[in-house]
């Protein structure tokens, strides 16, 4: 008769599973977070949410049924040597796995995860999923807790570097989320208050905040664009001004400038395709020489 | 009519429902469902959840202009980018997952079910009931005790359109004699809702034979329906002074359980408002206190889903005594 796993082992089990699902995720993030530009990272940081949300669970649980109906665990289990059995000694059947993993877990999280807790309480050592099933997770292998403890670390040194490559990404974007950020309070904060000026005074537009070239399709936000006017030529002719506009044709935002000299009316160009900086002067009429 | 000794029953119960803390469990699965234990405070909090639904969404279509209408920024332009087939696609997703989540639901009820009720069985003849002896037999009968459901579901249907039907038709050819048509219309509303009333009640008493029947008798759930039906038309009288009782007491709890509900949260909310007072608009003492109040809830929804599962263990043992007796009698004539 093999042993009874213990629930230092089980927990074992867990983490290497729990890790596993966060690499997962993290990559998912990490992908979505590589993007540049600001739709498209926009776009796949929702569907990795989304994802992350909708399908991944359903997914991995799916796979862990199998998995348990198969080889009698899932990959932390395996990898630590221990498996589900019944009180024969057989691996569960599919239906049997699903009684156990969806219907008993949820059972076992149902007051304050007391179920699970019961692991570390009974002398067979089984939660309520096991006790509902009549199952009992056994050590297969004594030297695969060696095994286990070791991908339960790489895993952990691997979440680490997944980690610390997402907050590096966060920050490389930051001034996305920071401008969608904005939007979405100042968009929601601006309900129309009907006051009779208001009534009947047009509503000014607001300021663009990304502007999307309409043949490219590729998109900047504001911020950026005054990123790289600041550290342009722009600023050897004259101070940037609060005013600024996009054009969809050209992929180019115009930011409004102070010249030094007042003789014309410049605006850097910021081009949206390239991330190009130039003055254009928008002198009009005879130019004195 | 059945001689039943309903003090009996419930001190019986009782001792049931005290002794076997195994069959709490289920009870809280089965109590979680809506209304099984007749508690006003999870309706009142459901209402709660409506009205903050109802106001938000009342909200909607001034942020949705301001939202929609600049087309400007970036949180715009990107929600105007996106394609129609990807709401679909994400829309149908949801309902894809709230119906898993619903069937997993009612797998696990019918699980719970079956097992409380073997569980009580089990008690009653003195024999451990714990979740290892009630389980695997509780499994065995989810399949058709869902088929029962099913049953009880398409009866409740054809029962709320049938009576409506049949007083639409006469209605409608009673339209060319004014009078005739108007007190039509008014007995014919009244038989409606007395046959309402009546068949639901006793679709109710019956579902609760229908169900031990299958539990405990190992019936078919076509056979359990209709021997349920019929023992809940022989037996209506004392079934509905069973049904009244659990009733009532789940009204003095429901009641109960409000009244500390609002003097537990009431200490914690009192503090509140005497800082924001002394302090005149924000102070630092708001912060702990709100979080003292979120603590109190959840040891609050913890207890109270206790007291909810302890009820229903007490409620399903009366009925399953009740059942027994009803049994012992008929098999005794």
């Amino acid at each position: 008769m093999k042993k009874i796993a213990s629930p230092a082992l089980r927990f074992l089990a867990w983490l290497i599973d729990f890790l596993l699902m966060t690499v997962l995720y993290q990559s998912l993030f990490l992908m979505a977070l590589k993007n540049t530009e600001p739709m498209g990272l926009i776009n796949q940081t929702v569907a990795a949410f989304i994802f992350l949300l909708l399908y991944i669970p359903i997914i991995v649980v799916l796979i862990n049924l199998c998995l348990i109906s198969a080889f009698g665990g899932t990959i932390g289990k395996i990898l630590t040597g221990i498996t589900i059995e019944n009180s024969k000694g057989v691996y569960l059947t599919l239906k049997g796995a699903f009684v156990r993993n969806i219907l008993g877990y949820w059972v076992s999280g149902l007051f304050l995860n007391l179920g699970f807790i019961w692991i570390l309480i009974d002398k067979n050592r089984q939660g309520w999923h096991d006790m509902m099933t009549n199952t009992f997770v056994r050590i297969k292998s004594k030297t695969a807790t060696i095994r286990g403890i070791l991908f339960a670390f790489i895993f952990l040194l691997l979440n680490l570097y997944l980690l610390s490559n997402l907050v590096l990404q966060i920050k490389v974007n930051q001034n996305v989320f920071l401008q969608m950020y904005q939007d979405v309070k100042l968009d929601l904060r601006a309900s129309p208050t009907p006051s009779p000026i208001n009534k009947i005074l047009p509503t000014p537009m607001p300021m663009p905040t990304v502007c999307i070239d309409i043949k490219t399709k590729r998109s900047m936000i504001i911020s950026e664009a005054r990123q790289l006017a600041q550290k342009s030529e722009c600023t050897n002719e004259g101070q940037l001004k609060d005013t600024y506009s996009c054009n969809e044709s050209t992929g180019t935002w115009w930011i409004e400038m102070e010249p030094i000299q007042a003789k014309c009316t410049p605006a850097c160009v910021v081009n949206v395709n390239d991330r190009s900086v130039e003055i254009n002067w928008r002198c009009t009429g005879l130019k004195n020489i | 009519m059945a001689n039943i000794n309903y003090g009996e029953i419930l001190k019986k119960s009782w001792t049931i429902t005290w002794k076997n803390k195994w069959l709490w469990l289920y009870g809280l699965i089965v109590g979680s469902s809506a209304g099984s234990a007749g508690f006003r405070y999870s309706s009142d909090f459901s209402k709660f959840f409506k009205n903050f639904q109802d106001k938000n969404l009342q909200e909607i279509p001034e942020k949705a202009q301001a939202v929609l209408g600049t087309q400007t920024t970036i949180f715009t332009q990107w929600l105007s980018q996106i394609p129609g087939f990807i709401w679909l696609i994400l829309g149908l997703s949801f309902l894809s997952i709230i119906i898993v989540y619903s069937l997993i639901n009612w797998i696990l009820q019918s699980w719970a079910t079956a097992g409380l009720i073997t569980g009580i069985n089990l008690a009653q003849n003195n024999k451990p009931a714990t979740l290892k002896s009630t389980s695997p037999p509780a499994l065995s009968k989810i399949k058709p005790l869902i088929l029962l459901t099913l049953i009880y579901m398409l009866i409740s249907l054809g029962l709320l359109l049938l009576p409506a039907l049949i007083v639409g038709i006469i209605f409608a050819v009673l339209s060319f004699i004014p009078v005739v048509n108007f007190i039509w219309l008014f007995i014919g509303g009244l038989a409606c809702l007395v046959t309402w009333i009546g068949g639901f009640i006793l679709l109710g008493i019956s579902s609760i034979f229908a169900q031990r029947l299958i539990i405990l008798q190992n019936f078919s759930p076509e056979k359990a329906f209709k021997t349920g039906w019929q023992m809940a038309r022989k037996h209506f009288f004392p079934s509905a002074i069973m049904g009244l009782i659990n009733s009532t007491l789940g009204c003095v709890v429901s009641c109960l359980s409000t009244i500390v509900i609002l003097a537990l949260l009431g200490i914690p909310i009192g503090i509140g408002i005497v800082s924001l007072i002394i302090g005149k608009g924000f102070s630092p003492l708001v912060i702990p206190v709100v979080l003292v109040i979120l603590l109190f809830m959840m040891v609050i929804i913890y207890i109270f889903s206790l007291v909810n599962a302890i009820f229903t263990v007490f409620k399903t043992s009366n009925w399953n005594l009740f059942f027994t007796q009803i049994i012992s009698e008929e098999l005794s004539k």
